[in-house]
């Protein structure tokens, strides 16, 4: 199995597995590849606060679930130390948002950094998130 | 506080309870007061990743919650800025999780918030935030 294999497998592994909380948000992983993950979100009426746009929970949820991913794409397993959510413009309901997540620094050790970008169908930004990431040694996938 | 006060309180309260997401999750006002809010919630089993952890946005949007009506408590109508998260520790299903908000710093139309999500039967602390927001003109209620 390639590196783009692994990664295609991890994910089909990490969707299994987090099903309910898939289904719970209404995330739906669109790609992934080594150190990339992309997922999309249409904003349902279930996922908007009082101002009827999309929570900022949401919002969060999308882009550390897309990090999330992104990070453990090599077949290692992790959790979120740190992010920092910036909120840009709102998302008002039935708008279709896509996280892209990415590894922007992994040199081998425990923690790596990573960026994910939120944009509408208009390819609007409506949040960036930047975040640390700590691997568990363990694997997602039995190689 | 005055009988006026109490009352656009508990409207400005009531309008905040009708948030969906909020909702949805369960989650429940515990308790809310100028710069401050407190809830709560009852960590489902689809509120667990793979690992059998809670979501780390599930536990941000907990914290989300208390840092919105202690942004909104005044009744003038406050959007987020940008959160900064630090997960200290992971949750687990059963759990309730208990999220505090409180108003560090007002200064015209930006506000500095506090936010702690913590086991709820311990205390131990399980993530630790700070947030800012924008105050806008208009008023949540009339």
């Amino acid at each position: 199995m390639n590196q783009i294999e692994l990664a295609k497998a991890v994910g089909d592994r990490l969707c299994e597995g987090d099903q309910k909380l898939m289904e719970l948000l209404g995330i739906e992983l669109i790609e992934i590849a080594p150190g990339r993950s992309v997922n999309r979100l249409t904003v349902r009426d279930d996922l908007v606060n009082i101002a009827n746009v999309c929570q900022g929970g949401i919002l969060f949820s999308l882009a550390d679930h897309a990090l999330a991913y992104a990070c453990m794409s090599m077949n290692v397993a992790g959790a979120t130390l740190n992010a920092n959510m910036t909120y840009t413009r709102p998302a008002p309901l039935g708008d279709t948002l896509t996280a892209t997540a990415e590894v922007t620094f992994d040199g081998g050790g425990r923690t790596m950094t990573g960026r994910v970008e939120i944009v509408n169908q208009d390819g609007t930004i409506i949040a960036q998130m930047t975040g640390v990431w700590n691997k568990i040694q363990e694997q997602i996938v039995h190689v | 506080m005055s009988d006026n006060n109490q009352e656009r309180r508990q409207a400005i309260v009531a309008h905040m309870e009708k948030d969906p997401w909020g909702n949805h999750l369960g989650a429940v006002m515990e308790e809310v007061r100028d710069g401050y809010a407190r809830f709560s919630l009852k960590v489902k089993p689809e509120f667990l990743n793979f690992h059998g952890m809670t979501h780390g946005g599930l536990i941000f949007s907990l914290g989300d919650l208390a840092f919105a009506a202690a942004g909104n408590s005044y009744g003038q109508v406050a959007v987020a800025l940008e959160v900064k998260i630090n997960f200290v520790k992971a949750g687990k299903l059963g759990e309730c999780l208990i999220a505090e908000a409180e108003e560090v710093s007002l200064n015209g139309p930006i506000g500095l918030f506090d936010i702690i999500v913590k086991d709820g039967e311990t205390g131990e602390l399980i993530a630790k935030s700070q947030a800012t927001l924008y105050r806008k003109r208009e008023t949540l209620i009339a």
